[in-house]
C-alpha cells in the first residue's frame, strides 16, 4: 500500500508546492533582446538608440504574477545611436554622464496582472544616481505554456521617464522632456 | 565735382599704375564665399527644423559649422590680401555712391566675420556639449566653455548677422544689376579672371 501511495503522496505534494514554486529565475536572451530609448520632439520621434549591454535579474511567477521580481542593469556607456557624434552627446556630461554613471538600473517594487498577457510593473528607475518611481508595461507574445517547458517566451515592455526629473540635459532642447524605454525581445530559463 | 578732379587714395579712377580687375585670387575667394554663404543658407534651415531626425540634423550642424569656419578663413586670407594686393579703380563716380559702395561692402565683409565668430562662440557656450568636428577631419577647440546666457547672446547676434547679410547682398546684388543692366559699365569683369585687357569698369 505504502508502496502505491508513495508516488501519488510526492505528486499531490508537488502539486500543492506547486503555486509556491512556480518562480523561476529566467534572464535576456542577449541574442534577440533590444533595450532601447525614444525620443520625441512635437510629437516626431527624433532620436532613438540601443543599449548593447544590459543583465537582466527575472524571478518570474506566471501563476502568480505578483509574486515576480524584476531587476534590469544597463550599462548606459554601451549606447549606440547611429552617429558616434551621437553617441558622444549622450555619453557626455551633459547627459547621461557615462563616466561618473556606468549603471542606469530598474529594480520592480510591485507587480500587478492587467491581463492574459500584460503586466503593470511598478518599480524604480536609476539613472545618474537618481532614483524615480516608474511604471512599465510588459506583454508576453508567446505561448507561456511552452516556455514553461523550456521554450523561449517572446514578450515587449515599455515605460518612460523625465529626463528633468534625472537631470539628464538641462536646457538641452532638442528632444523632448519624455524619453520612452522599450525592451523588446525574448526571455530564457 | 568730377571724379578725376580729386586727389587722393582711392578717388582716381583709371590711376596709372592700378589693375583694371580685382586679382585672382582675390575674385576666387569672392566667388567661392558667395557659393558657400549660399549652402549656408540652404543649409540652415533643415538643420533647424526640430521635427527632423536628430542624426541627421547633427550632421547638418557639423557641415554648417565646418563651411562656416571655412569662410572665416576665407575671409582672413581675402583681407590679408587685401593689405598687400593693389585693389582696382573704384567702380563709381561721385563721392557719394563711392561712400554707399564702400559702406555696404565694409558692412558685407563685417557680417562675414560677425557671422563665422558668434556662431562658434554659440556652439561653444551652448548647453548641448558637442564638438565642432572639420569636415570630420579635427575637432576645433572651443574658446569658452557653456554658458545659457552667452549661448543666446551669440544666438541672437548670429540671427542678427545672417538677416543682415541677407539684405546687404540684396543691395550688393542690386547694385551690380544697376552696374550692369542701366550702365553698362561691364562692372562683373572686375570680379572676374582675365589678361587686364577689361574694358574700362567706369561708365563711359
Amino acid at each position: 500500500m505504502s508502496r502505491s501511495t508513495a508516488p501519488l503522496l510526492a505528486l499531490s505534494l508537488a502539486l500543492l508546492a506547486g503555486p509556491a514554486s512556480a518562480q523561476s529565475a529566467w534572464r535576456f536572451d542577449r541574442s534577440s533582446t533590444e533595450v532601447s530609448f525614444v525620443t520625441h520632439r512635437f510629437g516626431a520621434v527624433v532620436a532613438t538608440g540601443k543599449f548593447g549591454r544590459f543583465e537582466g535579474q527575472l524571478s518570474l511567477d506566471f501563476d502568480q504574477p505578483e509574486r515576480s521580481r524584476i531587476r534590469v542593469t544597463i550599462d548606459t556607456g554601451s549606447v549606440s545611436a547611429g552617429t558616434a557624434l551621437m553617441d558622444g552627446f549622450i555619453k557626455g556630461e551633459s547627459m547621461l554622464d557615462t563616466g561618473r554613471f556606468p549603471n542606469a538600473s530598474f529594480t520592480s517594487t510591485s507587480v500587478r496582472r492587467m491581463g492574459d498577457r500584460s503586466l503593470e510593473i511598478r518599480g524604480n528607475l536609476t539613472i545618474r544616481s537618481v532614483t524615480q518611481p516608474i511604471t512599465v508595461t510588459a506583454t508576453v507574445d508567446g505561448d507561456i505554456e511552452r516556455a514553461k517547458r523550456g521554450d523561449r517566451l517572446p514578450f515587449h515592455a515599455d515605460g518612460s521617464f523625465l529626463r528633468p526629473a534625472y537631470g539628464i540635459g538641462k536646457d538641452v532642447n532638442v528632444v523632448d522632456d519624455k524619453v520612452d524605454l522599450v525592451i523588446k525581445g525574448q526571455v530564457m530559463r | 565735382m568730377s571724379a578725376r578732379a580729386v586727389p587722393g587714395e582711392g578717388a582716381v579712377p583709371q590711376a596709372e599704375g592700378r589693375p583694371r580687375r580685382w586679382h585672382p585670387a582675390l575674385v576666387a575667394l569672392h566667388w567661392l564665399t558667395l557659393i558657400l554663404i549660399a549652402a549656408q543658407f540652404l543649409i540652415a534651415s533643415p538643420m533647424q527644423d526640430e521635427t527632423r531626425n536628430l542624426v541627421e540634423r547633427f550632421e547638418l550642424y557639423q557641415l554648417h559649422k565646418s563651411i562656416g569656419l571655412t569662410v572665416a578663413g576665407f575671409v582672413v586670407a581675402r583681407l590679408l590680401l587685401r593689405l598687400v594686393i593693389k585693389p582696382p579703380a573704384p567702380a563709381n563716380e561721385g563721392r557719394l555712391l563711392r561712400l554707399a559702395s564702400d559702406a555696404v561692402h565694409t558692412g558685407l565683409y563685417l557680417c562675414v566675420i560677425a557671422l563665422p565668430v558668434t556662431g562658434l562662440l554659440m556652439a561653444a557656450a551652448s548647453p548641448i556639449q558637442i564638438p565642432t568636428l572639420y569636415f570630420g577631419l579635427f575637432q576645433v577647440p572651443h574658446p569658452i566653455g557653456p554658458d545659457k546666457a552667452t549661448y543666446e547672446l551669440m544666438l541672437r547676434l548670429h540671427d542678427w548677422a545672417g538677416n543682415t547679410l541677407l539684405a546687404l547682398g540684396a543691395v550688393h546684388f542690386g547694385a551690380v544689376l544697376v552696374h550692369i543692366a542701366l550702365w553698362h559699365d561691364n562692372l562683373l569683369r572686375r570680379m572676374w579672371f582675365g589678361r587686364g585687357k577689361a574694358q574700362p569698369s567706369l561708365r563711359a
